[in-house]
């Protein structure tokens, strides 16, 4: 149950039944953090590799 | 001086040195659906990291207005823009498939220059439609457990089990749209692609970037 809490929200109601409130807030930062890795890749590629490496079209 | 804007045509102006890239309508459509994805991001996260403020009712408002822009761009993109151009087909992978072997120097064959939408910006477009149907239908269920000026809430309207599932759903298309406005926002800015946000805003590019960017066979209807 503690690999599931990790992932999902998980409640338990008045009857004891376990209910699913959404995915775990932890989450957050992971999309957040991939979204900036992106950027931060993106940069890098830009700054490093894409002069040396990528063939650009004569206009 | 550029010369004034001519309005599209089917007929290719040679004359002309601002080319429409975003007619009115689109550009008003893409700047609501921003503010609106702003918002609904702001109002939806800012009280899970300990930003607590009334966030409800802006929250949900800003959803009614998605969902009419998101309305009005299908009925737009059906009746009155070419939908087929943002179709994902087998010449574009093809086409993005040559053109990256041509770029990293293990091809001589080049592809070419793409139409309006390069591949890029129709898998873009795809997320950001598939992310945003998963949110608007799942927030617009999630209404009927808010009081609205037309309804009273029903927390019962589903099982618990189905509300879980609309609730994992809406918060990983809301989770996904944190990436995608990054990355979005990111290219907007960067030095070589400020005309293609200048064309967000005021709607033209110019003949030079039209010519620099798109193959004007792939892209006639200007």
């Amino acid at each position: 149950m503690r690999e599931m809490t990790e992932i999902f929200r998980i409640e338990t109601n008045a009857w004891g039944q376990e209910i699913l409130l959404g995915l775990s807030w932890s989450w957050l930062w992971v999309f957040l953090a991939a979204g900036l890795g992106f950027v931060i890749l993106h940069i890098l590629f830009m700054l490093f590799i894409e002069p040396k490496m990528i063939r650009k079209r004569k206009i | 001086m550029e010369e004034k804007v001519i309005q599209p045509s089917r007929k290719f102006p040679t004359n002309t040195k601002k080319i429409i890239r975003h007619h009115l309508p689109d550009r008003i459509f893409h700047w609501v659906m921003a503010v609106c994805i702003l918002v609904l991001l702001f109002t939806g996260f800012l009280p899970i990291v300990g930003v607590k403020f009334s966030w409800v009712d802006p929250h949900w408002i800003a959803g009614i207005f998605l969902t009419v822009a998101i309305i009005f761009h299908i009925i737009r993109a059906i009746f009155w823009q070419d939908f087929w151009a943002m179709v994902i087909g087998v010449k574009d992978i093809k086409g993005a498939w040559e053109s990256t072997r041509w770029a990293l120097k293990i091809s001589e064959k080049d592809a070419g220059k793409p139409g309006k939408y390069p591949i890029l910006n129709k898998l873009y477009h795809h997320m950001v439609s598939t992310m945003s149907i998963i949110v608007v239908s799942t927030g617009l269920l999630m209404m009927v457990k808010i009081d609205t000026p037309w309804w009273e809430r029903n927390p019962y309207f589903f099982e618990d089990w189905t509300w879980g599932v609309v609730y994992v759903l809406h918060d990983f298309a809301s989770l996904f749209f944190i990436s995608l406005v990054i990355v979005h926002i990111y290219f907007g800015l960067r030095p070589e692609k400020l005309w293609m946000t200048r064309a967000m805003i005021l709607g033209w590019i110019t003949r030079r970037e039209y010519e620099e960017h798109y193959d004007k066979e792939k892209w006639k209807d200007i």
